[in-house]
């Protein structure tokens, strides 16, 4: 448009209808984009809000992985519901002192619900403990324990394979939320007990009785002044009473004695039982068995089984009863016999099995008097050791032991007690060598 | 074309002056203009966001797959005859839409097993990595124990 004035000159511009218009196309124009512009800035502040939580939950399970995968054993796994969540495990320090970690979280309300990972760490040795923030900012800390397939669910700590931890966080702003997860493989054979017993209200290691290695009760361990528990830890599931033992808290839930299987022990009872009653005893005069000519060269009796030394028997071979095996006066089990025993299996007076993989009694085993026994004793209900015996081996009895005796080895059982100067120790590559049928330790 | 600046006006008297402003024609070619350049940049947005969420996405990927293959070490050291192949999802650990591939395969001649975990975002869910997924794989050797 072209408009003259009053004074000669002459203005070219847009009218106002031509800005009005054009103001209009403008407003069409980013009418257009602004809800698009707005739904794109949100998405943006919400992904940079995840990003942001997301990196710190990360941070924490960066953090945390490689401190509890140096666990030696786990104590206590919160339950997988739990968004407070608690781990607490035993290691070694960097003082080469034993001591328990605990991460947990801790909610801060100050915050406004934001809490932060902290790490508790005690010296079981010397008592000192710290506590200090570990990770965070974060609204909730999960663990779960799976069994050795990685999978299952494991509610006993001493089952579980893997741990996973589930960090949750918020961004700086609140609107966005993140989470992260990692899994902690634990040790795949963590070690054995010198001395387990679960079930035990309390275990009495009297007489200046020594257990070298760890022991576990469920209950309380009473150490008297002359007796020691060294090169290892008590974990106690009541109250320790005695000094020269270093204690750790026991395992929550408690744990349970490995089962046995005796289906193994109960096939070759039965094949025993199918035979005639018969009584056998092998006195000194020659009296043997012929393993070689006998059907997996196993001697079956459905009845008992009495050896009155000095009677040498050489295997490798298996001798099953119904009833009882009894053995005495300087008899000689070598290169590899088994015991099966439908009632009790009885050793007294300088018995030497020099290397049996297993003896197995539905009831008893009494282990008296005898020069050197390297077998696995596995019993339904108890298992007495004692004088001047050495028992090369794991003696398990699924309701007690009593060991007045040596135990290279471990005992694992619903209850035990140690008296007249008994000594047991953990020998876990004997162990390992030596497998038992329907037993599974780790 | 002339701004809004001033000139001598040609052949009228010194004082005279013509002001050349823009046309309405000129104002809509310059608005297309600025419509023409902003779509690219506002296309740019939404690429960029995308772009986030994926690196997002593989950062999930990357720390489900590492999850997995934890999993996978813990049952080898264990069990070392594992079943060859497992797949499935990450529905209990609370990632919907994130699934899992392991391949085991034995090294011949040594105590050894190969694994692969590949840790996809299922958006087609087919139950297999696709392209344009987010998706990580990682690869290690885990050494028979015993």
């Amino acid at each position: 448009m072209v408009r003259r004035h009053q004074h000669g000159r002459v203005r070219h511009g847009l009218s106002l209808p031509e800005v009005l218009i054009s103001t209009a196309i403008l407003a069409i124009v980013m009418a257009i984009a602004l809800p698009f512009l707005l739904t794109v800035e949100r998405a943006w502040s919400t992904g940079s809000g995840e990003e942001q939580a997301l990196d710190t939950a990360r941070a924490g399970v960066i953090a945390m992985a490689p401190q509890a995968r140096r666990a030696r054993r786990l104590l206590r796994v919160s339950a997988p519901s739990d968004t407070n969540g608690r781990l607490l495990f035993e290691t070694t320090g960097a003082d080469g002192d034993p001591h328990t970690n605990e991460f947990y979280y801790a909610a801060d309300s100050s915050t406004g619900g934001l809490g932060s990972i902290r790490l508790r760490d005690r010296n079981l040795r010397t008592g000192t403990e710290s506590d200090a923030e570990f990770a965070g900012p974060v609204t909730g800390l999960q663990f779960a324990a799976f069994g050795r397939d990685g999978l299952t669910p494991a509610a006993d700590p001493w089952r579980a394979g893997l741990v996973e931890a589930v960090f949750q966080a918020t961004s700086a702003d609140g609107r966005a939320s993140a989470r992260a997860v990692s899994a902690i493989d634990l040790p795949a054979d963590p070690p054995l007990f010198a001395v387990f017993s679960p079930s035990a209200d309390r275990m009495d290691i009297l007489n200046n009785s020594t257990i070298r290695g760890d022991v576990y009760c469920g209950g309380d361990v009473v150490l008297d002044a002359g007796s020691a528990v060294t090169d290892g830890l008590a974990y106690v599931g009541g109250s320790a009473f005695g000094t020269s033992m270093t204690v750790a808290p026991g395992p929550q839930p408690a744990p349970s004695l490995p089962p046995l299987d005796t289906s193994f022990y109960d096939s070759l009872l039965a094949q025993a039982a199918a035979k005639p009653v018969q009584n056998y005893i092998f006195s000194y005069g020659g009296d043997t068995v012929d393993f070689a000519s006998l059907p997996d060269r196993t001697f079956l009796c459905n009845g008992t089984v009495t050896v009155n030394g000095p009677v040498t028997l050489t295997g490798p071979g298996t001798i099953v009863a119904t009833d009882d095996i009894l053995m005495s006066g300087y008899s000689l089990l070598t290169n590899g016999i088994d015991l099966v025993a439908g009632d009790q299996v009885s050793l007294n007076k300088f018995v030497d099995i020099p290397g049996s993989p297993f003896m197995y009694a539905r009831n008893t085993i009494t282990v008296s008097k005898d020069r050197g026994i390297q077998a696995n004793l596995i019993s339904n209900d108890y298992i007495y050791l004692s004088g001047l015996t050495t028992i090369r081996g794991l003696v398990y009895a699924r309701n007690h032991v009593g060991v007045a005796a040596r135990v290279w080895g471990a005992v694992y059982s619903s209850h035990v007690y140690l008296i007249s100067g008994a000594r047991i120790e953990l020998d876990e590559g004997l162990i390992r060598s030596q497998q038992v049928p329907g037993l599974q330790l780790w | 074309m002339t701004g809004r600046h001033r000139q001598p006006f040609a052949g009228k008297p010194p004082g005279a002056w013509r002001r050349a402003g823009l046309t309405l024609v000129e104002v809509m070619v310059a608005l297309l203009i600025i419509l023409i350049a902003l779509i690219p940049l506002l296309t740019m947005l939404p690429a960029g966001h995308m772009l986030r969420g994926t690196t997002q996405h593989l950062a999930t990927t990357t720390m489900l797959a590492e999850r997995k293959m934890a999993e996978v070490r813990c049952v080898l050291t264990r069990d070392f005859a594992a079943p060859p192949s497992l797949q499935g999802g990450f529905g209990p650990q609370g990632f919907i839409g994130y699934r899992y591939q392991v391949t085991i395969s034995s090294v011949a001649g040594r105590p050894l097993k190969a694994v692969s975990v590949v840790c996809w975002r299922d958006l087609n869910n087919d139950n297999a990595p696709s392209a344009g997924e987010a998706q990580t794989q990682l690869d290690t050797y885990v050494a028979q124990r015993r």
